[in-house]
């Protein structure tokens, strides 16, 4: 390529086009930069970049409060809160790629030991009851609604492929699922706005000695994760001497497609 | 391509216009040294201040109560018409930027010891701000970080920034991007929130009653699209008084 005069849509890429990838999109049309530099660079260490070309999706519970499903020790098939990659397995499947998972607790209740668990699951077959779906937000309503209809560029917006649900329950692992992360949120008893925050592939945080009752923000760093087409992401919470609906919450969760 | 091909130096906002969506002709941008590709060789968002694209909204009178927009809401409870930011970007669809938001930062200077403190950000793409009461809005000075360039946005009429007791119309299309905990206990005189955009997220050691502290908080990246909004709220459990202070928002133009 004689670089920048063959390049036919000389910058913008990120507002009309994906950068050409294996997964097919747009790979008759090179990837520039916004100032048709002939590749597309991040700036800075931030996600701004997933963000600009319409990759990032945040779904967030608009304060509900819902009580949340959790169990004295790890039960198969009942999930806090499952994520579905509904897109088709093929050259244009998209994966999800998890930047977090926060929690904002709306009770007080006197526990010891929050722990968590996460699995991620290759069986589509399963089955979730759609009452507790969670909506997801384009992080850019630029790309989202805009920028995609110009001339030349994709004429429709590529929805979010993913979908959440709370609280699911027999909803059985298969053989090939596998533990990606277990961590703890929390030694001491919880209390009312403490954040419970998992955050995946960053670096490993150094925790706190956080009183009892005291509330806080929790970080606890996991692996990257990755969610193909027509696999599961699930994840539980674990709290010994409790069970049931014992925690009520809010739900953020952030992630890129791509 | 002969180096001679290589329009010299970063200043891109300063000389030269960036790509037009209608594909017409324009400079393409090169590296300090005529590389073919401008590369940052820092990890942090210097190369946005070097070529003129970071700005910087603040309040000069920095410390001194007078004129400062109210910072926090301590309010019962979440209002979707009564953000204490409002940050529109007035460009056109076409050829227009894109607004990227890097932190918000507060310094109240009261207390308001209401209950929890939250903050909340949401992105809309109607204009909300039919019910504005523009005498509320406090304006904030905008300025780059960067002496080369000139202490004036790249664009003058790029965006909408309003602090303070702002109240608008409804919601229309909005989206809430994030919902976070500030301070458990309300606020504190003499604390610093900051919310950083895209980032990963950090600690929140409880503080205790009456400690002061700087608690960060975090939210997805955010880009704000011509003709679309960025509103921040903040809200406390219970309460029904205004606590002024500073705000400072980072963000970059492209």
């Amino acid at each position: 390529m004689a670089l920048f005069r063959d390049v036919k849509s000389k910058g913008l890429v990120r507002r009309q086009d994906r950068t050409p990838t294996l997964d097919g999109l747009n790979r008759d049309r090179p990837g520039v930069g916004r100032y048709a530099e002939p590749a597309v660079l991040s700036f800075g260490k931030g996600l701004h970049n997933v963000a600009d070309d319409g990759s990032y999706w945040a779904s967030v519970d608009n304060f509900n409060g819902n009580p949340i499903q959790c169990h004295a020790t790890f039960t198969d098939g009942s999930w806090t809160l499952a994520i579905f990659n509904n897109d088709t397995v093929g050259v244009d499947a998209r994966r999800l790629y998890l930047d977090y998972v926060s929690f904002v607790l709306s009770n007080t209740i006197v526990i010891t030991d929050l722990n968590f668990a996460i699995h991620l699951d290759p069986d589509q077959s399963k089955a979730p009851n759609g009452a507790s779906q969670l909506d997801t937000q384009c992080a850019n309503l630029d790309v989202n609604a805009r920028q995609r209809n110009i001339v030349g560029g994709i004429a429709n917006t590529p929805p979010c492929p993913a979908i959440l649900w709370l609280n699911q329950t027999a909803m059985l692992l298969s053989p090939k699922s596998r533990l990606v992360a277990r961590g703890k949120m929390r030694g001491s008893a919880q209390a009312a706005t403490d954040e419970y925050v998992i955050s995946f592939g960053g670096k490993h945080l150094q925790g706190g000695i956080y009183s009892s009752g005291n509330p806080g923000r929790f970080v606890s760093t996991v692996a990257p994760v990755t969610v193909g087409p027509q696999a599961w992401l699930l994840f539980s919470f674990q709290v010994p001497g409790s069970a049931g609906s014992a925690f009520s919450g809010e739900f953020q969760v952030g992630f890129w497609v791509r | 391509m002969s180096a001679s091909d290589v329009n010299p130096k970063s200043v891109v906002r300063v000389d030269h216009a960036g790509p037009a969506p209608d594909f017409s002709p324009v400079y393409y941008r090169s590296g300090d040294l005529g590389c073919q590709v401008m590369l940052s060789i820092v990890p942090t968002k210097h190369l946005l201040a070097d070529e003129g694209t970071y700005c910087l909204a603040t309040f000069q009178n920095f410390g001194v109560d007078s004129g400062l927009p109210e910072v926090i809401r301590a309010a019962s409870g979440f209002d979707t018409t009564s953000p204490i930011l409002i940050l529109a970007n007035l460009e056109s669809a076409r050829p227009g930027r894109r607004l990227y938001i890097d932190y918000i930062r507060l310094l109240p200077l009261g207390s308001a010891s209401d209950g929890t403190l939250h903050g909340v950000v949401q992105t809309d793409m109607v204009s909300r701000l039919g019910g504005l009461v523009v005498a509320n809005a406090k304006t904030a000075t905008l300025t780059q970080p960067n002496t080369d360039s000139a202490n004036v946005p790249p664009v003058a009429a790029y965006g909408l920034i309003g602090f303070g007791n702002l109240p608008i119309t409804g919601p229309s299309q909005q989206q809430t991007m994030s919902h976070f905990i500030m301070h458990n206990i309300g606020s504190n005189g003499g604390d610093e929130y900051v919310i950083s955009f895209g980032e990963k997220w950090g600690q929140n050691p409880g503080i205790g009653s009456g400690f002061k502290a700087s608690i960060h908080n975090h939210c997805p990246p955010v880009v704000v699209g011509p003709g679309d909004m960025l509103l921040f709220f903040d809200y406390a459990d219970s309460g029904s008084t205004y606590i002024t202070g500073e705000i400072e928002v980072g963000f970059w133009v492209r």
